[in-house]
């Protein structure tokens, strides 16, 4: 009985105050305490979800955003873990390469949207350009961080028992990185988010951040709010993958 | 009896400073040969030099009449850190390298550090003695001539420590390898050894041939008076070198 006690309170008292204040809101909007006009009900928001769902509109301002932010983080992150892997393993790429990186690493990357919308306009490659410019960063450092925190006793070992250079890649090398290049994972996918925001919020003639916009001009606040909780599910549902395979590939460590 | 390990005047010289002045050692085929001295007196520097880890300022290494240059699959060492790879099981870790282990091959050496019972499990669950234990099948699994062991019971508890040298004794015997055992445990270089050198000041200060009986009993007065002899050696070595 104790242990479903505290159970039960585990779950609740973490859900108490945002139920609370979904209650609070619903029942001051239902008696006009606040504007409806700048903060609609809660129901009324489960409402224009439902008609939303119905037409087509969502689903293909969904799907687009999912698109470019897919496409961006695939080229992105390919590109940001083999240039890692490439300057963390190899002393003369790294003389060539790394300060360069770096120093662009430093530019705010949404601040060359004027510039990107410039040379590639407003259609999908300035959008999937810049997630994909935001994504390459953390995953380039974390991977050559990964690489370089590599256990050199491990890796005298694997010459003495005379691994082959791959071996010693496959055996030793990558799976040491691996966890510092699913942090560097994790951290790109709220890159990748509010890149794709305000790609979409500023120069874009479709997707969810581009249904929040047109929304505006039309003030229909509930419109707005939805596309809102619509970023912050993907985002959550984009860590939970992560962390799956975060946790995939940290199975032999100790949780204790 | 065939000489498997030569060192001809080996010196050791780092950032100016002497670590190893000519040293000469000639190992034969099923020696246990114990090197003892103070903390950085050089004892591992030289085990590194043997194993073709560094290499020598001057002076040559001959294993087999062959030049020691580097690494060779002839030779193994076991470290004070077991050296294990953390994503892969025990028996995963067994099976690393060029040659193909077989799956019974893996079963007797298994059976022989008494791990079969955890060749699925991860390195982090097991205890550092059961490590160290992996690391000893991993070296066996490549059947090698000469077994290097750099203090590798140092970070184990005393109960650990004595099953683990043990085990050694009994590989060694059985598989009539050459090992050499780098240790400031002066009771387990007389428990194992075959002879005992003394490493202190630069250089090879002696050479103890310890010729008791296996098994070697601790408590024998005989054992103990030669622990006593080793101890009031290293400590006049510090006044100056003998001989």
């Amino acid at each position: 009985m104790q242990k479903f006690k505290t159970k039960l309170l585990n779950f609740c008292l973490p859900a108490l105050l945002p139920v609370s204040l979904l209650l609070i809101w619903q029942i001051a909007s239902q008696f006009n305490l606040i504007s409806t006009k700048f903060f609609p009900a809660p129901s009324t928001i489960i409402k224009t979800v439902y008609t939303l769902v119905q037409g087509k509109e969502l689903f293909k301002n969904v799907t687009i955003s999912l698109y470019r932010a897919t496409l961006g983080l695939g080229i992105g992150a390919s590109l940001g873990i083999l240039l890692g892997l490439l300057t963390g393993l190899s002393h003369r790429a790294n003389q060539l390469l790394d300060s360069t990186i770096q120093m662009i690493r430093n530019i705010p990357h949404l601040a060359l949207l004027p510039l990107v919308i410039a040379w590639f306009g407003v259609g999908e490659t300035s959008k999937i350009f810049l997630v994909a410019v935001g994504v390459f960063f953390p995953l380039y450092a974390n991977t050559v961080h990964g690489i370089q925190s590599v256990d050199p006793e491990l890796i005298e070992m694997g010459h003495v028992y005379q691994l082959s250079r791959w071996q010693l890649f496959t055996d030793i090398i990558f799976p040491s990185a691996l966890p510092a290049i699913l942090v560097g994972l994790r951290y790109a996918l709220g890159i990748m988010w509010t890149t794709l925001i305000v790609a979409e919020t500023i120069a874009s003639d479709s997707g969810i951040g581009y249904m929040a916009m047109n929304a505006r001009e039309f003030m229909q606040m509930d419109v707005i709010l939805v596309s809102i909780l619509i970023y912050a599910l993907l985002g959550k549902i984009s860590d939970l993958i992560a962390k799956f395979f975060e946790n995939e590939a940290n199975h032999w460590q100790i949780n204790e | 009896m065939q000489t498997v390990l030569e060192l001809k005047a080996v010196t050791k010289k780092f950032n100016g400073q002497t670590i190893l002045n000519p040293i000469d050692l000639t190992i034969q085929q099923n020696d246990f040969i114990a090197v003892i001295g103070k903390s950085g007196a050089g004892k591992s520097t030289l085990l590194r030099m043997i194993a073709g880890l560094s290499a020598p300022s001057s002076g040559s290494i001959w294993q087999n009449q062959q030049r020691v240059t580097t690494t060779n699959a002839m030779t193994r060492i076991m470290f004070q850190n077991p050296r294990l790879l953390p994503w892969k099981t025990v028996a995963q870790n067994l099976s690393i390298g060029q040659a193909k282990i077989t799956s019974e091959q893996l079963a007797t050496t298994l059976a022989q550090v008494d791990l079969t019972a955890n060749q699925h499990q991860y390195p982090l669950t097991l205890s550092g003695g059961q490590q160290q234990r992996v690391a000893l099948a991993r070296i066996l699994l490549h059947h090698p001539e000469l077994l290097l062991l750099d203090e590798p019971f140092g970070a184990l508890d005393a109960f650990t420590r004595q099953s683990m040298q043990q085990l050694i004794e009994n590989l060694w015997k059985a598989q009539q390898l050459t090992a050499l055992l780098v240790t400031h445990d002066i009771e387990e270089a007389v428990a194992l050894a075959s002879k005992i050198v003394i490493v202190g000041q630069q250089q090879l200060l002696q050479e103890i041939p310890i010729n008791l009986p296996r098994p070697r009993d601790r408590h024998s007065p005989a054992f103990k008076a030669i622990v006593q002899q080793i101890i009031s050696q290293l400590e006049t070595s510090q006044v100056q070198p003998a001989g």
